[in-house]
């Protein structure tokens, strides 16, 4: 059959935006292939205003043109108003880096499995009830059916744990695990993907890009590309320096904050009379110079410094931030994330995605005293996080997503250790979350063909039902497959016979 | 009340309804160097046809669920979509499909046999005279940029001869009136964490072949260890020495990447320590060091084509090779306890034999994707455009038959034409050592205190800290709006830490930029950031003293610490 040679078509819209791209060397970012799925499609920069974006319906595509078009000036003003919008619901989204060890924070309890367990970890096993003998113990989770246990370093002094706070811990925001006021913790032992990939890097790239293919956006960042705005970074922040690759988005913008000091996020200059300089506004035009179509590291540096800008213009008129109280001191940065989290969700910006990457959790040896530590600043800090959003008034619109890229091996290895493992411990906290075992447990009779835990819950479930009922919008649109034959379902079924992972 | 949230959510889902639904099962039937025939399922519906997108661009219409490109590249990745359209009806896109096609050049499946005569060509590619900005190229992505000394010696040479004085410069510091200094006190790098970074970074300032340093750091990034495990600052010292004699090709002129890989995997401490090799025993295995060495030093997870390089049996395996290792704190040695190695048969990658880590290293180093995994990362380390299909193979093809070593590779690896892309707006981001290190070379600002650790750790990059095993993921990912502040404000610093520039009375605005300019190592900087530069400088008070001065520093933080400075 003989070819049409390639041809220029008048009806689709993606033909022009592919020509504005070939005519135009000063756009930033090319539009990636995949980029033009979906709704709505491509749109040329010509025709960009703020008032067609919102005609169209969708800021998708166009943030970075309207960068270009309207200037760093006009894109923070617009991010201003658009915060000043109504409140939206938002995520907060916590990955313990390293491949956390779940069967050791949620313990099997029932008979059955804890006698496996304890004999698959001979060095590493939690007792039952509370810590005696140099053996840390664990606390029987209500709701589970007695299947399931918390291990002590999650569970506050009061309720019998010792995780060293009479006030926080995971027992504290779990409540009777009923999904009724008071039950704001869900737990989803086993939750990852099949097959399991036990490389560190594919996997948290996995859990990241929100699907086991290479993709080089990030769920969240594909959410905002659909339903976030055009102009404002700080709908989605990472806490720290880097950029969470979940937060990779194709356009939108999106920002870190690293500091809760709102003064020192902007360019300051040196020099005797500093006052007279303002390098804010000349870092803003030079941000502003087009870079050659193909030059995505330049193009991405002058995004980067340009919203900056933005972000300083935002976040310095508020001054000192006041920060939450209760949370534990130290922890490696995770109370302090997690303050500062709270304090920007409360300051309405318009925030719908806030992500945290913390810890080191890949226990390879001596685990007790890696992991132990860090399960008690990781349930004093999310109570008194929940706490802190409470006294905020916005613990109706904030919940908090927990992770990690994969579980450990059920077997402890010869250097009171753990290795890669599968199905993980995922968790979900807030007052809009519906408490209690939200996942099914896998129990350790049958595991697979490497020793470990089977996998009822696949993650990418657990996101479309976030994106579903808890964000806002279609997940089939930021999910590939997602609800398709052969792919995960867009809900979760729960290992405690109800339904919804939220409210 | 509905919102406008949800109005345009409805609006949406509106829009999707009515679509058309994408085709399902786009496949390839075949793939040659010139061609990429393509078939999907049919899409149900009246008038369907279909709209061909191959990297973001519409390149067809197609009538019939199939389509042939003639216009393609051989040793090239093409990414399809293909989309049904029914009138004014878009459909939903397919998924992506991924290409590569083959080289022109017929590459047998099997390597060949030793006999055979090679069919892969070495490389050979022209050896261009060197231009200004081909000097400051080479400078930049093979140390930590130039000096107008630099430009000057080696424009109009051939690039052979300047890649050749990376490669056979004695390693040498030069003498400094300014040496580190913590608290007022000459730097112990034993002493703590900053000072043990200061005294690296003391050295790639001072170095006179800067190329020893670059490649030191590049070892460093991949046999990544980290100083947070809790690792000896003595321990990682001999870590970055032993490095080092595999960056400095006058001393070691035959250093091969197996002896590298054999030294990290036997008798380094650091990395003994930091991937739980010394915990690795007959009986108890454990598989961190194999699975890393395989995934992050080695192979890859995944070849070219997405196969995978190595199954967990194949881990589970050469761990029990690499068992019987431990780390002597007394004397920061490896040392072997033959009680604690696996002298059992052991079965990995093909082979079966009673192995041990010599073995282990051997074998995995003769796995296919061993030599175009190394050299992959080798050149995205100095160029910045991917590399083609054929000058991999031919360029792995060099380092597996010539027994690993570094020095010939690198050779040829440094001059390609594709190191000299795009001369005019460089397309690499400086990682933040490379930059702050070129800072402190072309200021000649001292290394004081926490001033420079500080400021790497807000760029996301302290030497002796990678955030995990796989190093720093380097690339865009290094820019945020948290790590471009920094960036900036480490020039200010620098600045502090010098002598305050001399004020000149009747300077104009021009000669001021032209002034700072120079001083700031006449760097890259495009049109347009100049003529904005040009416009600060005339607007900017100069009235006094201390505005001329202000003027003058600002002009410096913009030039260096602004979005030009950061492509090199």
């Amino acid at each position: 059959m003989a070819e049409p040679a390639p041809t220029r078509c008048t009806v689709c819209e993606e033909i022009r935006l592919a020509e504005v791209r070939d005519a135009r060397p000063s756009q930033v970012l090319p539009i990636p292939n995949a980029a033009l799925a979906g709704f709505p499609e491509g749109r040329s920069p010509h025709a960009l205003t703020r008032r067609r974006l919102f005609q169209l319906g969708v800021a998708g595509f166009a943030s970075v043109y309207a960068a270009q078009q309207l200037g760093w000036e006009s894109v923070w003003e617009s991010a201003v108003a658009e915060a000043a919008g109504g409140p939206t619901k938002a995520l907060v989204v916590l990955y313990l880096a390293g491949g956390q060890d779940g069967l050791n924070a949620i313990v099997p309890a029932g008979s059955t499995d804890y006698s496996i367990y304890a004999a698959k970890r001979p060095k590493l096993h939690r007792g039952q009830g509370p810590t005696a003998g140099g053996v840390v113990g664990s606390q029987v989770i209500p709701g589970t059916g007695g299947e399931l246990a918390f291990a002590n370093p999650l569970v506050s002094s009061t309720g019998g744990g010792d995780n060293g706070d009479p006030t926080h811990g995971l027992d504290v925001i779990y409540g009777d695990g009923s999904g009724g006021p008071g039950s704001n913790l869900a737990i989803l032992p086993g939750t990852d993907y099949t097959p399991p990939n036990l490389s560190h890097f594919t996997s948290s790239d996995h859990w990241f890009a929100g699907q086991t293919d290479p993709v080089s956006t990030g769920w969240l960042g594909r959410y905002l590309d659909l339903y976030g705005s055009a102009t404002n970074p700080l709908q989605g922040i990472s806490i720290g320096g880097s950029l969470s690759k979940a937060l990779r988005a194709r356009s939108a913008p999106v920002s870190t904050v690293a500091s809760s000091n709102f003064a020192n996020l902007g360019f300051r200059a040196g020099g005797p009379s500093a006052s007279t300089v303002k390098p804010n506004s000349w870092i803003q035009q030079l941000s502003g110079v087009p870079a050659g179509s193909r030059n995505l590291s330049l193009a991405r540096v002058r995004q980067s410094y340009g919203l900056a800008t933005s972000v300083f213009n935002q976040l310095s008129p508020l001054g000192a931030p006041t920060l939450g109280t209760g949370y534990p001191s130290g922890g490696n940065g995770l109370p302090g994330a997690l303050q500062l989290a709270a304090f920007l969700l409360g300051a309405k910006l318009g925030t719908r995605v806030i992500t945290i990457n913390w810890g080191s959790f890949d226990t390879h040896g001596n685990q007790i005293s890696q992991q132990d530590p860090q399960l008690v600043t990781l349930s004093r800090s999310l109570s008194a996080f929940l706490a802190d959003l409470k006294t905020r008034g916005i613990d109706d619109r904030v919940s908090v997503l927990v992770f990690s890229e994969f579980g450990r091996r059920v077997a402890e290895n010869g250097s009171a250790g753990t290795d890669h493992g599968a199905g993980g411990l995922m968790m979900l906290a807030g007052t809009g979350v519906n408490g209690g075992l939200a996942g099914q447990f896998p129990g350790l009779s049958t595991l697979d063909q490497t020793g470990d835990l089977l996998v009822p819950t696949d993650f990418r479930s657990v996101y479309a039902e976030t994106i579903s009922s808890w964000l806002g919008g279609d997940p089939t649109q930021v999910l590939p497959g997602i609800g398709a034959a052969g792919y995960p379902a867009t809900t979760v079924t729960r290992g405690d016979g109800r339904s919804g992972l939220f409210h | 009340m509905l919102t406008r949230r949800d109005a345009l959510a409805e609006m949406v889902r509106a829009a999707q309804r009515t679509r058309l639904p994408a085709p399902r099962r786009l496949h390839a039937t075949a793939v040659k160097p010139g061609m990429v025939a393509l078939a999907w399922e049919p899409v149900p519906g009246r008038k369907v046809h279909y709209e061909l997108f191959r990297n973001g661009h519409h390149i067809a219409r197609a009538r019939h669920p199939h389509f042939k490109d003639h216009r393609v590249r051989p040793s090239s990745t093409y990414h399809y979509v293909v989309a049904a359209r029914s009138g004014p009806l878009g459909g939903r896109r397919s998924h992506e499909l991924t290409v590569h096609t083959p080289a022109r050049f017929h590459t047998p499946p099997t390597p060949p046999a030793p006999t055979s005569p090679p069919t892969v060509a070495l490389p050979n590619w022209p050896d261009p005279t060197l231009t200004q900005p081909m000097v400051d190229r080479l400078f930049w992505r093979a140390g930590f940029g130039p000096t107008d000394a630099d430009r000057h010696e080696w424009t109009g040479q051939p690039a052979s001869a300047l890649i050749e004085h990376f490669l056979s410069t004695p390693y040498a510091l030069a003498s400094t009136a300014t040496p580190p200094t913590n608290q007022g006190s000459p730097i112990d790098p034993l002493a703590s964490d900053q000072e043990l970074q200061m005294e690296w970074l003391d050295r790639m300032q001072r170095t006179a072949n800067p190329f020893v340093e670059r490649m030191n750091f590049f070892w460093h990034r991949h046999f990544a260890v980290s100083r947070d495990a809790g690792i000896p600052s003595s321990f990682l010292m001999a870590y970055r020495d032993r490095l080092r004699r595999y960056s400095d090709f006058q001393a070691n002129p035959t250093a091969s990447f197996a002896d590298l890989a054999l030294e990290m995997t036997t008798q380094d401490a650091a990395m003994s320590l930091y991937l739980t090799g010394n915990l690795n025993r007959k009986g108890a295995p454990n598989e961190n060091y194999a699975r890393e060495f395989m995934e992050l030093f080695t192979l890859g997870v995944t070849d070219a084509s997405g196969r995978s390089n190595y199954s967990q049996t194949d881990v589970r395996e050469l761990a029990r090779a690499f068992t019987g290792y431990g780390v002597d704190y007394s004397t920061a040695q490896v040392t072997f306890n033959q009680g604690n190695f696996d002298t059992g048969t052991k079965s990995f990658l093909g082979s079966t034999g009673s192995f041990d880590a010599a073995a282990g290293v051997r074998i995995v180093l003769a796995q296919p994707n061993h030599g175009p995994f190394l050299i992959n990362k080798v050149w995205n380390e100095f160029i910045a455009v991917p590399i083609p299909g054929d000058t991999l193979a031919s360029l792995a093809y060099q380092y597996t038959s010539g027994a690993h070593q570094l020095a010939p590779v690198l050779r040829n690896l440094l001059r390609h034409p594709l190191m000299f892309d795009s001369l005019d707006e460089p397309t690499m981001i400086k990682f933040p050592v490379a930059y702050a290190v070129s800072l402190l070379r072309t200021l000649g600002a001292p290394l004081r205190d926490t001033v420079q650790t500080n400021a790497l750790g807000d760029m996301q990059q302290q030497p002796y800290h990678p955030p995990n095993v796989a190093g720093w993921e380097g690339g865009q990912s290094w820019m945020s709006t948290t790590t471009s502040v920094a960036r900036f404000q480490l020039v200010v610093t620098l600045q502090q830490l010098l002598p305050p520039p001399a004020d000149i009375p009747a300077e104009t605005p021009q000669q001021a930029l032209a002034r700072a300019y120079a001083a700031c190592g006449s760097p890259w900087l495009s049109a347009q950031s100049r003529s904005i530069l040009a416009a600060y400088a005339q607007q900017a008070p100069a009235a006094t003293a201390s505005q001329r001065v202000e003027r003058y520093l600002a002009l410096g933080e913009l030039i260096l610490g602004g979005p030009d400075g950061q492509v090199m």
